[in-house]
């Protein structure tokens, strides 16, 4: 009561998993009418944390003090949250698949009508929340028959429509284009003129300088630091974030290597086309170890390119050739025993067995070659596993924990395992990066370059631009499902990139 | 003041209570069988009369074989996300099909690989139609069920075989090994083994239990998801002809109506309690067959002590729920 201008005060909150201390005596304040960045490395605490403040996870007994518009609270679930006007949109993102989008943005709140749902209001309404959004769509679709960025801003909608003070957004910005993100960050700045607080989790700093007011840093689960975003260049943000001078990674840039260009073609493929118009004649060819970018904006064909690569999509017409030799892949199965390795974009859906170890969820695709007479081996299961934990520096209590207890970041590092460990020929990357923290990312870009100096080829998707230009020795800009624009070596730079989509579309 | 210090407190109570839950609740998934288990064993000590004996437990271990090789097949089926209503069903028309062919003067060997082999088929089919025309098993199986049992009443033409005549097939059921002991007490190890093993510690386990947690991630980390389904169905058919074989033989008659009745029933059961998880992606090998000799032992507990055989399918329907309720809530 002492300064109203505070929404939310956590003192000394701490939280234990078994096997880990997810938080140890954190701090955490909000102030009124503030876009507050919660930053740190996967595995920081940053979810746990939010998970606190929703109450979906209470803190250990004891622990600290909990205050929200001057009351001590304890909300119980996710609704009594919502009840104190805390609303939240979660990293993975939890939507009713078969509902419509109106429903899932009014779930639990659908307008009445003599008791029953009003559908015609509540559609009229949601149709006029995700235009808000500058979002044009059909509202009574599944959700499920969208898009993800569209799943995305549903969920938005939703935290919005809820008369919230507080709105949380555990990564809501990694599955989004620059334009989608734009249009979230008018909205941001709508609430914030309203006086409603945000709390803005992302490990795409860019965005922390756009939008954030204050960041707090958090590091193993302990505070470390909470300062203005004008009193934290990047360089001392990411040093807090990693406990370690930043320097290297901040300075990295792509050694380019001409000679690639001479190696020989390990895969192409040769005017592929889909019935449904998705693909419309693209040629594209990889070169052994070379690091081939796929620009392009949300829909330009990345993914269902990527999947007719590996296999999972039958349904297109057009040539493919594996060192030059024609195959057709009928199956991921087909793809797989050829060598080749698809990393997906959708983690939560097309990547992890939630309720596996990390163990299994490394060594799934080989267990077949590990093991004799049908039966495995989990010595050389585990050994592989310590290998690639080490290597990655996963971080998990133990190589038997299911991974649905990792954090976000660490789940998409058993993934990048599962296809290192496979030892393929060519390895497919779509969006490999989402949701992981810049030391990881570092980690991972190196292990990118290494493998491909081994020779193996790497098709890299990637909406941020500058990924691809610290990592790609050639670069292929895609529009509306056509390849439009080749960058080599030296060319490729974001402006360029830029450049190329802008000029597909005129 | 006192009374909110007392609100207060009362919630910091109810706070630990849940917070005890949490710890208590997956320990109940995964040991409830066993705690069941104790809790009948000791139960029947104290209570039943003449039941701390070694025939009453060979009695058990061969009232429970058939069972087991059901609910390995289901266990099998269900930790990959599906389910077989069939199996009952499919052992009737197993015990069907070798009873004719018998009948027709057939060799007994030759008759049980045949009817194995159509049985199989049956498998094959459910398998398919559900892997790659997408019907819900629950549905499919059904109608087998209903199909499977019609075709061997009308075989049977709506009588009760006996099987006294048929020499193999009747000494099949009561033949004794190494001594004094039913040569069910062999197939119960046997079918143990071959679960542990199968599901335990093979690569077709390991993609069961990937495909139920996931199947599209499982196809798109090159399983062969369709072939790995099917399979899983043949065997389930498999397992129940099996265990048709060594029930009809058990009972030494054919009543085509009965045999394998409820079988279903008492193997998903079996496998609830056993902690499998129901929505797939996790199988408790070891569960199950606690499962199992548990649903024989509340028949065999209700008999010893007089009390309606109704009784003990509200036990078994209490028994499903229950442990259903319990792992409904380690899903969030
Ligand atoms: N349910 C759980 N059981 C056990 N451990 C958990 C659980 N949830 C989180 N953890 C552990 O707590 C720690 C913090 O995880 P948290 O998800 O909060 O990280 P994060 O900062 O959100 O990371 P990311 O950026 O990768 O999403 C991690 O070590 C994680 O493994
Ligand atoms: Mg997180």
């Amino acid at each position: 009561m002492e300064n109203n201008n505070i929404l939310l005060k956590m003192t000394n909150i701490s939280k234990t998993f078994p096997g880990v201390k997810a938080l140890s005596n954190v701090d955490f304040t909000v102030n009124r009418g503030e876009v507050m960045g919660l930053l740190g490395e996967n595995g920081a605490g940053k979810s746990t944390l939010i998970k606190i403040i929703t109450g979906y996870y209470r803190r250990d007994s004891g622990s600290g003090e909990y205050l929200f518009d001057g009351k001590p609270v304890n909300p119980t679930n996710t609704l009594a949250a919502q009840k104190l006007g805390i609303s939240t949109i979660f990293q993975e993102l939890n939507l009713s698949p078969l509902m419509s989008i109106a429903e899932n943005i009014y779930l639990g709140n659908q307008p009445l009508k003599n008791g029953i749902i009003n559908w015609k209001k509540m559609n009229e309404d949601a149709k006029k929340a995700m235009l808000d959004l500058g979002i044009d769509v059909d509202v009574s679709k599944p959700i499920n028959s969208v898009s993800t960025a569209i799943q995305q801003m549903t969920a938005i909608a939703r935290a919005i429509s809820t008369d919230a003070k507080l709105i949380i957004m555990d990564e809501a910005t990694s599955s989004l284009d620059n334009n989608e993100v734009n249009t979230l960050f008018d909205v941001i700045r709508k609430l914030k003129a309203k006086g409603i607080s945000v709390i803005f989790v992302t490990h795409k700093l860019d965005e922390v300088y756009r939008i954030c007011d204050r960041g707090t840093i958090l590091k193993d689960g302990k505070f470390v630091v909470c300062k203005p975003m004008s009193e934290l260049p990047k360089l001392d943000l990411i040093s807090y974030m990693l406990g370690r001078d930043a320097r290297e990674i901040v300075n990295k840039k792509k050694v380019y290597n001409k000679e690639i260009q001479e190696n020989e073609t390990y895969y192409e493929a040769r005017n592929i086309r889909k019935t449904n118009c998705r693909l419309n004649g693209i040629n594209i060819h990889i070169k052994k170890g070379e690091v081939v970018g796929l620009a392009g904006l949300l829909g330009s064909g990345r993914t269902e390119l990527a999947k007719v690569i590996f296999g999972d999509d039958q349904k297109y017409i057009g040539y493919t050739f594996l060192n030059g030799i024609a195959v057709k892949f009928r199956s991921p199965h087909d793809a797989v025993k050829n060598k080749l390795a698809f990393c997906s974009e959708d983690r939560k859906a097309e990547g992890i067995f939630p309720y596996m170890s990390v163990e299994d969820n490394i060594t799934m695709p080989q267990v077949g070659k590990l093991s004799k007479f049908g039966l495995i081996s989990r010595r050389k299961q585990k050994k592989i596993t310590e290998r690639y934990i080490s290597k990655l520096s996963i971080k998990t209590p133990s190589s038997k924990t299911q991974i649905r207890d990792l954090s976000g970041g660490n789940q998409q590092k058993v993934i990048f395992s599962r296809w290192l460990a496979m030892e393929p020929d060519m390895i497919i990357l779509d969006e490999p990066t989402r949701g992981i923290d810049v030391g990881a990312k570092g980690e991972i870009e190196n292990i990118i370059s290494s493998i491909a100096k081994q020779g193996i080829s790497i098709l890299y998707i990637s909406s941020e631009n500058d990924e691809l230009v610290r990592n790609c020795d050639r670069v292929v800009v895609l529009y509306e499902g056509k390849n439009v624009k080749e960058l080599v070596g030296e060319e490729i730079s974001s402006e360029s990139i830029m450049a190329a989509i802008a000029a597909g579309k005129s | 003041m006192d009374h909110i210090v007392k609100k207060i407190d009362d919630f910091y109570k109810r706070l630990e209570k849940s917070n005890k839950w949490k710890i208590i609740q997956p320990i109940l998934v995964d040991y409830g069988a066993t705690i069941a288990f104790i809790f009948l064993i000791s139960f029947n000590i104290l209570f039943t009369p003449n039941f701390f004996q070694i025939s009453t437990f060979l009695l058990i271990i061969k009232q429970t074989t058939s069972l087991i090789f059901v609910a390995v097949g289901m266990t099998i089926v269900i930790s990959m996300g599906g389910t077989d209503i069939s199996v009952g069903s499919i052992m009737a028309f197993s015990g069907i099909l070798i009873v004719q062919m018998l009948v027709m003067g057939m060799n007994f060997y030759v008759s049980i690989i045949l009817a194995f082999i159509i049985c199989a088929l049956v498998g094959t089919f459910n398998g398919v139609i559900i892997s790659k025309v997408g019907i819900q098993p629950i549905i499919l199986t059904l109608v087998m069920q209903i199909v499977l049992r019609g075709f061997t009443v009308m075989l049977a033409k709506s009588t009760v075989i006996p099987l006294h005549k048929y020499k193999l097939l009747y000494r099949l059921g009561i033949m004794r090994v190494a001594g004094d002991i039913p040569i069910q007490v062999f197939f119960f190890a046997f079918a143990v083994i071959i679960a542990f093993l199968l599901i335990k510690k093979s690569v077709f386990g390991k993609y069961i239990e990937a495909i139920g947690s996931s199947r599209k991630a499982a196809h798109l980390t090159g399983i062969r998801t369709d072939f790995i389904m099917i399979l899983a169905y043949i065997l389930s058919a498999l397992f129940a002809s099996f265990a048709g074989l060594l029930e009809m033989s058990r009972t030494a008659a054919l009543d085509p109506n009965l045999l394998g009745k409820n079988f279903e029933l008492d193997a998903i059961a079996s496998v609830a309690i056993g902690g499998t998880s129901m929505a797939g992606g996790k199988a408790h090998v070891l569960g199950t067959i606690m499962g199992c000799v548990i649903m024989t032992m509340i028949g065999t507990t209700v008999n010893m002590n007089n009390v309606p055989i109704a009784v003990s399918n509200i036990i078994k329907a209490g028994i499903i729920v229950f442990s259903l309720a319990i792992q409904h809530k380690s899903t969030d």
